[in-house]
């Protein structure tokens, strides 16, 4: 059964809860594999918004989307963003993970940047994203908004 | 296997310990999704760390249901700094689970550069007994 699932998110953590709830939801008739993924994906992208994310004219609350069909499942977050550095930062980590089967060592090679240089901001979670939850990763940034798409095949 | 003592609870997050003469077992159960992890979780690992002496470090993740990305760090700083100590660190993961299937051949890389790090799957933590129960 398609489903479609649509938030507004205030720049607020608790919403992170109540976007892995949704999700958890949604998805109860498919395998646990799947579902978990979805789950991390929604929740991380999330985390992302809430952390990074500005509040603009445009967009004053990051924005969760869902749909799943037959084939697919597809998470899209948008927020506001102004700080170009960390527009880059997004472009240069989506760009490595659309990288055929590079997935795994970005991730093992993230994890060991963080071990001998931790930093607050992670950057982690892109990279889980297409490591452990086998999503797509993409953007698109125009008018101080960016937008993440995470897609996966669900067959 | 002992209840253990309550070290750490905060939110979701409860970690309990659990220590013998030659082992000091960490059990993770709920979720770990802080937003500052480092500052929730750093001072708590930290302050284990002189108390490990050379024992061997559990840490047993297979009750967490949950973690986000942000809250690996503060973990890995806690595992390179027992490393670094001597100490042998041991990481059971839930085989049950996928993203801990993943997260444990993830960490099994990481031990190629920590020579003291091993990695287990096994399945679920079975619930705990009352303390003075043998481990």
């Amino acid at each position: 059964m398609n489903q479609n699932i649509q938030i507004n998110i205030p720049i607020a953590w608790e919403y992170v809860r109540l976007v892995r709830q949704q999700v958890t939801a949604a998805l109860a008739e498919h395998p646990e594999e799947l579902r978990s993924a979805a789950v991390m994906v929604a929740s991380e992208l999330v985390e992302n918004a809430i952390k990074y994310g500005a509040s603009i004219p445009a967009m004053q609350w990051a924005q969760f989307r869902f749909a799943t069909t037959a084939e697919y499942i597809q998470i899209q977050v948008s927020n506001g963003l102004t700080d170009l550095r960390l527009l880059e930062a997004v472009q240069k980590i989506v760009k490595q993970t659309q990288t055929a089967g590079a997935s795994e060592q970005l991730y093992v090679a993230r994890l060991q940047e963080l071990m001998h240089n931790p930093t607050q901001s992670t950057r982690l979670g892109l990279y889980r994203i297409g490591h452990e939850g086998k999503f797509d990763l993409d953007y698109s940034y125009g008018e101080q908004i960016l937008e993440l798409t995470a897609r996966r095949r669900v067959l | 296997m002992k209840a253990g003592e309550e070290l750490f609870a905060s939110d979701r997050l409860t970690i309990h310990s659990v220590s013998t003469s030659h082992r000091y077992m960490l059990r993770w159960t709920g979720e770990c999704d802080f937003r500052n992890p480092s500052e929730a979780l750093g001072p708590t690992l930290r302050g284990i760390l002189p108390e490990l002496q050379d024992r061997r470090l559990v840490l047993d993740f297979r009750g967490l249901t949950f973690m986000n990305s942000s809250s690996v760090s503060p973990i890995l700083v806690f595992v390179k700094a027992a490393c670094s100590r001597g100490i042998s660190v041991h990481l059971i993961y839930n085989v049950n689970l996928s993203w801990q299937r993943v997260t444990a051949s993830s960490m099994r890389a990481l031990g190629h550069s920590l020579r003291q790090l091993t990695v287990e799957l096994q399945g679920a933590q079975e619930a705990p007994e009352p303390d003075g129960t043998p481990d």
